[in-house]
């Protein structure tokens, strides 16, 4: 009897937490600029650091981290690429079904070589693209990249857009985030898009 | 214990011993009573007057911007970007604009090319929001703001937990003040005493 009554008690107390836990439990908000509804991604074939040529449309199933920039870079892109490290160990297993993508900036010194040996300083998965001006132009018009070279000479610097892309599984443009977001808010943000939120 | 000893020795078989005994039992519990409902008082004091002066200094220091929780949208019209690069007026946003944490920007964008504003950036044609959930001035790149650049200030909103904050933080310093200030006007000593006299036996 007392057993029976005890059941019922939890039985009562576990059906109230979880109608508690669905009438206030909210809907996840993203960290990063949401564009909703969301759009396909424009599409564009580059060349990896193997020399190989990459599309963006095979990513299907992956969510594409994209961020421009270049490997002389002295500030936010080692910061960025360092983040990205951060959310790969941050996410583990699960970070092999995102894609890390660096789309360069100066393709005059950026070669398939020198990307190789620059991502290989963060990670060995990290992809990095670079390709023909005319290739890169149009890349950066279809994403809304600016990118200037500062002060023309040998060591010139690039001043450039450090937004942050993230493509979803099926292939739609559905945010972006600006330099200062964390790589623990960044991760949570993939891991919903992973589980196709 | 000097107190219990006493006692003990009184109590060995003598009658008066325990009736003082009781006395100072008596004694001792109207003694406690009092500094209960003592404290009782100063905190119900002291936590409405905290109340009253948070409530007060909210109302004196409100800000004009402080608002429940809203979507704001702004729309980029069609033609934006050829209107700036002709040098023409770009489309009247605030230089800088105040927002509360939970608010959510939302901007809509009607041009045909893609369009930053802040840390929003909007492809041609579509929208893009983004919920404002820390409390920062921020000053971002902006692509049709005559200086290129756009401040965004996010400011903590008052809330009811605010208040609660205030008053947990508030009301029981204010509580132990109001109970000191009142032993120094109404000393308990002459209560006790009073409860004494009420209790011990008088004499013939």
């Amino acid at each position: 009897m007392k057993s029976k009554f005890l059941l019922l008690v939890t039985v009562a107390i576990v059906a109230m937490v979880g109608v508690g836990a669905g009438l206030f439990a909210r809907p996840y908000t993203f960290h990063g600029s949401l564009i909703d509804p969301p759009v396909p991604a424009v599409d564009f074939t580059l060349t990896d650091q193997t020399g190989q040529p990459f599309r963006l449309s095979e990513q299907a199933g992956n969510v594409v981290l994209l961020f421009f920039g270049y490997t002389s870079c002295p500030d936010v892109c080692p910061a960025t690429l360092t983040q990205f490290k951060r959310i790969r160990t941050e996410m583990g297993k699960e970070a092999d079904r995102v894609r890390f993508v660096l789309v360069t900036v100066d393709p005059q010194r950026d070669t398939a070589e020198r990307l190789r040996q620059y991502l290989a300083g963060f990670n060995s998965s990290f992809v990095g693209l670079t390709g023909t001006w005319l290739d890169l132009d149009q890349v950066y018009r279809s994403y809304g990249v600016y990118q200037a070279i500062l002060v023309p000479g040998p060591a010139y610097t690039v001043d450039h857009t450090d937004r942050v892309y993230a493509i979803d599984p099926k292939g739609n443009l559905r945010l972006t985030y600006t330099s200062d977001t964390t790589a623990d808010d960044l991760a949570q943000d993939v891991r919903q898009l992973l589980k196709g939120k | 214990m000097i107190w219990r000893r006493m006692y003990a020795n009184c109590s060995k078989g003598n009658n008066a011993g325990r009736a003082i005994q009781l006395v100072h039992r008596a004694r001792m519990k109207s003694f406690i009573n009092t500094i209960l409902g003592r404290l009782t008082l100063s905190l119900l004091f002291g936590l409405t007057l905290a109340w009253a002066m948070s409530e007060i200094a909210f109302l004196i220091l409100k800000d004009s911007s402080d608002h429940v929780p809203q979507r704001i949208e702004l729309i980029i019209p069609a033609g934006t970007a050829g209107r700036v690069a002709a040098g023409e007026a770009p489309p009247s946003i605030p230089t800088d604009m105040t927002f509360v944490v939970g608010d959510t920007l939302v901007v809509k964008n009607e041009d045909v090319v893609s369009h930053q504003l802040g840390p929003v950036w909007v492809p041609p044609g579509a929208a893009a929001s983004l919920a404002l959930d820390q409390a920062n001035r921020y000053s971002y790149a902006c692509s049709f703001q005559p200086s290129r650049y756009l401040g965004l200030d996010v400011r903590s909103r008052v809330t009811t937990t605010t208040r609660l904050q205030a008053l947990i933080l508030a009301g029981p310093p204010m509580a132990a003040l109001i109970a000191i200030y009142s032993i120094v006007l109404w000393p308990l000593a002459r209560r006790a005493q009073a409860g004494q006299d009420a209790i011990l036996p008088q004499k013939s």
